[in-house]
């Protein structure tokens, strides 16, 4: 019977460990995905300096983003949000106008991160 | 390197782990769905070792989960003969007093070739030697001669408390038979760890904790 409890026990925590898995994916990606809709929207107000701090906000908060999702997701899908990141800022700095572009696909990457850990039926199958 | 050395002790660590949770059973032959899960999780293993693009959680849960599954169905095939039928299936008597049952090999979709085979393996080299010859669950096919002693191997009417009708009818026994030796022996068919009978009424009752 011992390891009849014991697998029940791991069940159970797997099933937490998901549970906690799309809560942890879902909180920090739409923390990211806010401060990038700052950086954003500091761009489309025309406010450069603002849209930087922004930008330096989320490479800051790189590690810390990275850190949470890395467990859950693959490497694969965080990587070009990072190459994405590092692109943008000289962008904004220079006044591109692509910038405007690099940050709406910035904000796309991030939030097709949680189709990894929501176990909605299409993501499933 | 060093993240690929790290990975590799864990699951390691896991597998080893994994194959102890599943228990000795899976030392021995294995039943159609140990099998399978001893398959998938050393392909599990495999793409978390090489592939550190994929977190290793992601390598942990499904070994785990598999392992965990297969205990649970393990326990489930003892508790509840249903299931058991379900996941492993059951023997099959292939040949009875020298003759061979072609629809049950059909059935099982055994060649003649590989039949002689497993009676060859058996140490048998003729089918008119072979009283009956099973082929197991797990795919092996177990031969009683005609020159052994029983001629009428026995057959378990009651395993851990479960009377089988089925097997009863194949040794020509029935119920109330069954039910009137236990009454002899003073017990019902819950305290019944283990019953053989053979077609001449001979019988052996084991009951739990193991007093025969």
């Amino acid at each position: 019977m011992t390891r009849i409890w014991t697998s029940i026990g791991i069940l159970a925590v797997l099933l937490g460990l998901c549970i906690c898995s799309v809560r942890a994916v879902d909180g920090a990606c739409a923390r990211y995905d806010a401060q990038a809709a700052q950086a954003e929207a500091a761009l489309s107000a025309g406010d450069t300096a603002g849209a930087l701090a922004a930008c330096d906000g989320l490479m800051a908060e790189w590690d810390r983003f990275h850190g949470i999702c890395g467990i859950f997701v693959t490497g694969s899908r965080l990587t070009p949000i990072r190459e994405e990141l590092a692109a943008l800022r000289p962008m904004i700095a220079a006044g591109m106008p692509e910038s405007h572009a690099g940050l709406a696909r910035l904000r796309y990457r991030i939030r097709c991160i949680p189709e990894e850990t929501t176990p909605l039926i299409w993501h499933i199958l | 390197m060093t993240i690929i050395l790290i990975r590799t002790l864990i699951l390691y660590a896991l597998v080893i782990f994994a194959v102890r949770l599943m228990g000795k059973r899976q030392i021995g032959e294995l039943q159609p769905s140990e099998l399978v899960v001893t398959i998938l999780i050393s392909n599990i293993a495999t793409l978390s070792l090489e592939n550190t693009d994929i977190p290793l959680l992601q390598g942990i849960l499904p070994v785990l989960a598999l392992v965990c599954f297969e205990v649970l169905s393990s326990w489930a095939s003892l508790r509840f003969p249903g299931f058991r039928r379900l996941i492993s299936g059951s023997p099959q008597v292939i040949i009875r007093d020298g003759v061979i049952d072609q629809s049950m090999l059909r059935k099982l979709r055994f060649s003649p070739d590989d039949l002689l085979a497993a009676l060859r393996t058996a140490g048998v080299f003729s089918v008119e030697e072979v009283q009956y010859a099973v082929a197991e669950t797990n795919g092996n096919v177990s031969v009683l001669q005609k020159s052994d002693a029983s001629e009428n191997p026995p057959v378990m009417v009651i395993a851990d408390g479960n009377l089988r009708e089925k097997a009863l009818h194949e040794a020509g026994l029935d119920r109330h038979w069954a039910e009137q030796m236990l009454r002899k022996a003073g017990l019902h068919i819950g305290e019944v760890f283990l019953m053989t009978a053979d077609e001449t009424r001979q019988c052996n009752i084991i009951r739990k904790g193991g007093e025969r």
